[in-house]
């Protein structure tokens, strides 16, 4: 799938399921606690069931196909990363090797080492997987269910200031663009004989080149995204937008009841589960020790 | 409230870190209902003045600001930003640089929410506005999902929302097609109708005059002429004044004595009363019916010996498997030295083809013969700013020549033939994205050019440039084609049916999701059906042309052949 397909498929996935009618506040509180909660927990079971609230929250999304392939591949790509590297280079100890992909060679007097796979480093670059596409599926599941104007609505509602939440609505509905006119200089390139020998087969580059030719595409994005910003910005300056002024937002927010209640649940678990970890961490580091903690300490240790 | 809706008074504006001022001493007043026209040429500083009319100046852009801007008499100094939108809206060029929301309904709702208005009014004030607009029903679709006219709409329903009394328009006709052009400009009209005083600066001036009450004409940052525009004489002496050309339609009724018409039907007419029409239609009758338009003939013109360049069998092409056909059925040839004209609606995969052309997508089904070599098929894209990636211009014209592999010498032969071509010579070591707009759009063409291509691929050349420009360049392209040994082809996209006159010998009408028509320009003009298949418009010239049974296509050579005809 190439950049452009993606850039054009973005705002086209479109959800129409359930995460889209939720207040956007719930679904910003909602981010902030998987965030959270993922640099938190560090047990594998923890990290799974975090991973599992956020894929349920992408079914919410209700996505065409394309949009599944999208995020499937995303998915796919993560883990195999993390997985692959931190099986091949985890350094701690003990460790146990699954297999090895290069032999040890016995180069003169030096002995280069043999390139193995850890079955520990594999269950670390798990967990790091896991950690990552949960906080990264939470993220995409808030962008693509709301629309950048309701965004700016909660994130104004939270007291981010006005600035800061517009610069982040209009860097979410700019993103395609970017991504668009990135494709279309690279065409362009091509198009020039780029990439390609005399009679137009593919060849590659060097990587100098190619490294050079990746930074060139820097200056024409920046210059034609600050052409669109300052486009914007006049825009929205002519429509009244004042970030000093009081705005009101329409449809207007509204928390229903059975909002209010996750909104609480959310923040229970939050404090309780922070709270926990927090003694644990403060328990191992022998800085105090509550007796009437043991059933935490046990918990955190566990689950956490 | 004043009755004025707008005064501006000895207006002098000069930008951070320049020392001449981009406004100078402006004075005029607009009263409420009128329709007032900015002319003037490229850097004249007519943005300028439509900032500082809306009151960006100086709230949202820095600079120096001396004199007074009055909006229904009150200071655009002293407003906040929400009663300055009360009083001036603005809409710029792009539609697509304006919408900042994902919904039709979040989009008119932005402004009336950044203005306070209680959520209960907001509903009713977006419906009256998307009304005004004829965007009924619209509230829930997504602003992707909007054709270009569609959007230039929607951005004018979002700031109808806000009930301003003047409306300023930066050439916002630019990225339209002829007929949403029509629509929006008929929307305008309403307005002005309903009371609220309009201000537009655009190039498309055949398409604005009609509408105008008055001209403002601006030249190196002064008002160089104000003028009703039924005060003729004033409007001709102040266009030319600020060496500026006014519309063709009006140069051909003043080389003809006759006087300028508001409407193109008029003129028509007043020409009919001066036995023009008759004495053209004898003329008709005595010479022999050519289909050919009788452009200026090159060494490149097209004959049936010529080898093809691009043969397409039943060509169909759909971005998405299981998606719809952007078109299907798409057959055609073109042979070197054919200057082929594409046109159709937006939205109908003009560009789609032109990419698939030139290799950079593969069709879905059918079959297409096309030059293989690297560099054979040069493509200008739509936005040229998006082909300039080198430091220089010297580096950007020879980067395509350097990748043939070409000698570093060929290469600076090519660099030094096309830079001279296009007028670049003395910008070599200038940075690309530092030029103005036009020399940007020179310096994209003459870096596709270096590549001595076989074919030539142009993506609406018009959209967004001076036409000015846009005639250099093609002037440029056609002086470069007469020196070249091997006839180079050229298919251009375009809404411009004054640009397929002047510069194509064939059109090809994509509409529909299929192609309706290969023919020549003079067919295309007289079939109405295909026209409005295309969402084409004959311009006022064009309707001239067909009225006096004209062969010529530009408008000094229309003159020339009445004048012939009836001395």
């Amino acid at each position: 799938m190439s950049l452009n397909n993606v850039a054009i498929e973005l705002p086209r996935v479109q959800p129409a399921g359930w995460l889209r009618k939720l207040d956007p506040r719930l679904k910003l509180v909602w981010l902030m606690w998987m965030s959270t909660l993922s640099v938190v927990v560090d047990s594998t079971a923890a990290l799974a069931a975090l991973f599992g609230v956020a894929v349920v929250a992408v079914l919410g999304l209700r996505l065409r196909p394309r949009g599944w392939l999208l995020i499937g591949g995303l998915l796919l790509l993560t883990a195999w990363g993390t997985l692959l590297s931190q099986g091949l280079f985890y350094a701690r100890q003990p460790r146990t090797p699954l297999f090895t992909l290069i032999p040890s060679v016995q180069w003169g007097e030096v002995e280069l080492p043999a390139l193995q796979f850890y079955r520990e480093g594999a269950l670390y670059g798990l967990k790091q997987s896991l950690r990552i596409l949960a906080v990264t599926l939470a993220g995409l599941c808030v962008c693509l269910s709301t629309g950048p104007e309701r965004l700016l609505a909660a994130l104004t509602r939270l007291k981010v200031p006005v600035v800061v939440a517009y610069m982040s609505v209009a860097a979410l509905r700019f993103l395609p663009l970017i991504l668009v006119e990135t494709a279309t200089i690279r065409r362009a390139r091509r198009l020039r004989g780029y990439g390609q020998d005399r009679w137009g087969r593919r060849r590659r580059a060097g990587w100098w080149t190619a490294l050079k030719m990746e930074f060139a595409l820097l200056l024409p994005v920046t210059l034609s995204l600050m052409r669109r910003s300052e486009s914007l910005a006049t825009s929205v300056a002519s429509r009244g937008f004042d970030p000093s002024q009081k705005r009101t937002f329409y449809p207007e927010l509204r928390l229903r009841a059975g909002e209010c209640l996750l909104l609480i649940v959310l923040a229970t678990t939050w404090a309780g589960l922070v709270a926990t970890k927090s003694l644990y961490w403060i328990y191992l580091a022998e800085i105090y020790y509550a007796p009437w903690a043991r059933g935490l300490y046990d918990f955190a240790r566990r689950w956490l | 409230m004043s009755s004025l809706a707008a005064l501006v008074e000895q207006l002098d504006f000069t930008y951070p870190g320049r020392d001449d001022p981009t406004l100078r001493e402006i004075n005029f007043e607009l009263a409420p209902a009128t329709w007032t026209l900015v002319a003037g040429r490229t850097g004249s500083g007519k943005s300028t003045l439509l900032r500082a009319l809306a009151g960006l100046i100086p709230h949202q852009t820095s600079g120096r600001m001396q004199g007074r801007v009055l909006l229904d008499g009150e200071d655009t100094r002293y407003l906040s930003t929400a009663k300055l939108a009360r009083r001036a809206a603005l809409v710029l060029q792009s539609p697509d640089d304006q919408i900042c929301a994902t919904t039709v309904e979040a989009e008119v709702a932005f402004a009336l929410e950044n203005l306070g208005v209680p959520s209960r009014e907001i509903g009713p004030r977006i419906r009256d506005s998307l009304h005004q607009v004829e965007l009924d029903g619209f509230e829930s679709r997504s602003t992707h999902d909007l054709s270009g006219g569609e959007k230039q709409r929607l951005v004018l329903a979002a700031l109808l929302a806000m009930r301003p009394r003047l409306l300023v328009c930066d050439e916002p006709l630019s990225q339209l097609d002829p007929q949403a052009a029509a629509e929006f400009l008929g929307h305008l009209a309403q307005l002005r109708s309903a009371g609220m005083a309009i201000v537009i600066a655009e190039h498309r001036l055949d398409e604005v005059l009609p509408y105008a009450d008055r001209v403002l004409i601006l030249s190196a940052g002064r008002l160089a002429g104000d003028a009703s525009i039924d005060e003729e004489e004033t409007l001709r002496a102040a266009f030319q004044s600020a060496k500026l050309e006014l519309s063709d339609v009006a140069r051909f009724a003043a080389a003809l004595g006759v006087p300028l018409a508001r409407d193109c039907g008029t003129l028509i007419q007043r020409l009919a009363e001066r036995g023009y029409v008759r004495a053209m239609a004898r003329a008709g009758d005595t010479t022999t019916e050519s289909e050919a338009p009788p452009r200026v003939e090159t060494a490149s013109s097209t004959g049936p010996d010529r080898p093809k360049l691009f043969r397409a069998e039943n060509l169909a092409f759909r971005y998405q498997p299981r998606g719809a056909d952007v078109w299907s059925d798409v057959s055609f040839e073109l042979a070197a030295g054919e200057r082929v004209a594409l046109v159709g609606p937006n939205g109908s995969g003009k560009s789609t083809l032109l990419w698939l052309l030139a290799g950079l997508l593969a069709p879905t089904s059918g079959r297409l013969w096309r030059p293989e070599l690297a560099g054979a098929c040069g493509l200008v894209m739509q936005n040229p700013d998006l082909m300039l990636f080198c430091r220089t211009v010297r580096q950007e014209l020879a980067f395509g020549p350097q990748q043939q592999g070409l000698s570093p010498a060929e290469t600076a032969r090519r660099v030094s033939q096309v830079a001279e071509q296009l007028d670049l010579t003395a910008l070599l070591n200038d940075p690309p994205l530092g030029l103005s707009q036009g020399q940007r759009l020179r310096a994209a063409v003459a870096a596709v050019l270096a590549l001595d291509p076989e074919v030539l691929l142009f993506d609406e050349p018009t959209t967004g440039q001076d036409p000015d420009q846009v005639r250099r360049v093609m002037q440029a392209i056609e002086h470069a084609l007469i020196h070249r040994e091997q006839p180079l082809g050229m298919l251009f996209s375009t809404h411009d049916l004054r640009m397929v006159g002047r510069y194509a010998n064939r059109v090809l009408v994509l509409a529909d999701g299929h192609l309706l028509a290969d023919t020549t320009p003079t067919a295309l003009m007289n079939d109405d059906r295909l026209l409005e298949a295309a969402r084409l418009r004959r311009p006022p010239l064009v309707q001239l042309r067909r009225a006096l049974q004209l062969q010529a296509w530009n408008v000094e050579e229309m003159i020339l052949e009445v004048q012939r005809a009836c001395p």
